[in-house]
């Protein structure tokens, strides 16, 4: 039994770290689009950077480095680690940030409309 | 001989057996799927993508926090091997939030691009007619009409913007007047705009 949880494993890490060389890897060379990640989708103003856009990647990334440390940390005990609330609430923040740049414009439309 | 098939087909053996059974499919499948990535016949390319052909950050996100979550688990599961691999007591209700909050964020961005498609479409506006040949000195009247077929109120203008030598378009009543003479380019563009967005067009010959 020993032996098949040393090959498991081995086989699940092979699995893992190869799909994720190869999205790494699609996404480094181009070959994932990530052309106007950043960019504001407004009609008329498809070229430029979107502030809430450029918050939510920053927060993602940090939020995910925050993590990938705390489990660097406990893993030895078989212990996922807790989020900490700081963190959670600037995550869901940045997210309400994200969303609400995307509905203002929309709401602002049917507003506009409405008095007209 | 009886101990023999005994000790052959043991629970203990039966285990190990489907073990490695399961590691076998598991490889095997996972093999194809990469490959297939790998080849291009699982195609990536847009797996970020809109309909509209640009990256998503909600997307983005929610691939980057799917990677971060499975790998840790992955991780925590196996330990540092110096006990046997076994499954974390609990998952932290923080985490399940996470994964909530970032694949929610997903379905509410896609919600909101659809409803801005068709916002976008709604405000389409068809402008009649949509060609017309007008001669020196002549008129045109255009309509700007919604989806509905109710008349919508836009701003006019046409393109280029020369009242001398192409003539001028009322810009409420779509009411256009050509020049006394043809110009050497003799096309025009009617444009209908609302909130300073082209919403509709229509284009002129003169004759």
């Amino acid at each position: 039994m020993a032996t098949l949880r040393v090959v498991a494993t081995y086989e699940i890490t092979i699995i893992l770290a190869l799909l994720l060389v190869i999205v790494v890897g699609k996404l480094l060379n181009g070959e994932i689009v990530t052309d106007g990640l950043l960019h504001t989708k407004l009609p008329g103003s498809e070229h430029q950077i979107s502030p809430a856009r450029v918050q939510l990647l920053v927060m993602t990334l940090a939020g995910a480095w925050e993590y990938v440390t705390l489990v660097l940390k406990d893993y030895p005990l078989h212990k996922m680690p807790e989020m900490p609330n700081s963190l959670m609430a600037v995550f869901a923040g940045s997210h309400a940030v994200y969303l609400g740049s995307k509905t203002l414009p929309i709401l602002l439309t049917k507003l506009r409309s409405v008095i007209r | 001989m009886v101990d023999f098939v005994r000790r052959l087909f043991s629970m203990y053996t039966l285990m190990v057996l489907v073990g490695y059974t399961l590691l076998i499919l598991i490889g095997w499948l996972a093999a194809i799927v990469i490959l297939k990535i790998q080849r291009d016949q699982i195609d990536l390319t847009y797996v970020l993508s809109e309909n509209d052909g640009g990256a998503s950050m909600s997307r983005f996100q929610l691939m980057i926090f799917t990677f971060v979550i499975s790998l840790s688990f992955f991780l925590v599961i196996v330990g540092n091997g110096e006990n046997p691999p076994r499954f974390p007591e609990a998952i932290p209700p923080g985490v399940l939030a996470l994964l909530g909050i970032s694949a929610s964020s997903y379905l509410v961005s896609k919600g909101i691009q659809q409803n801005t498609e068709e916002a976008a479409a709604a405000a389409a506006i068809a402008v009649t007619p949509s060609a017309a040949k007008v001669a020196a000195g002549g008129t045109q009247d255009f309509v700007a009409k919604d989806f509905a077929g109710m008349t919508a109120t836009v701003t006019w203008s046409i393109e280029p913007n020369d009242p001398a030598v192409y003539g001028q378009i009322d810009p409420k009543m779509g009411h256009y007047v050509a020049p006394a003479a043809v110009p050497a380019a003799k096309h025009i563009t009617v444009k209908a705009t609302t909130s300073g967005q082209v919403v509709g067009s229509a284009t002129i010959d003169l004759s």
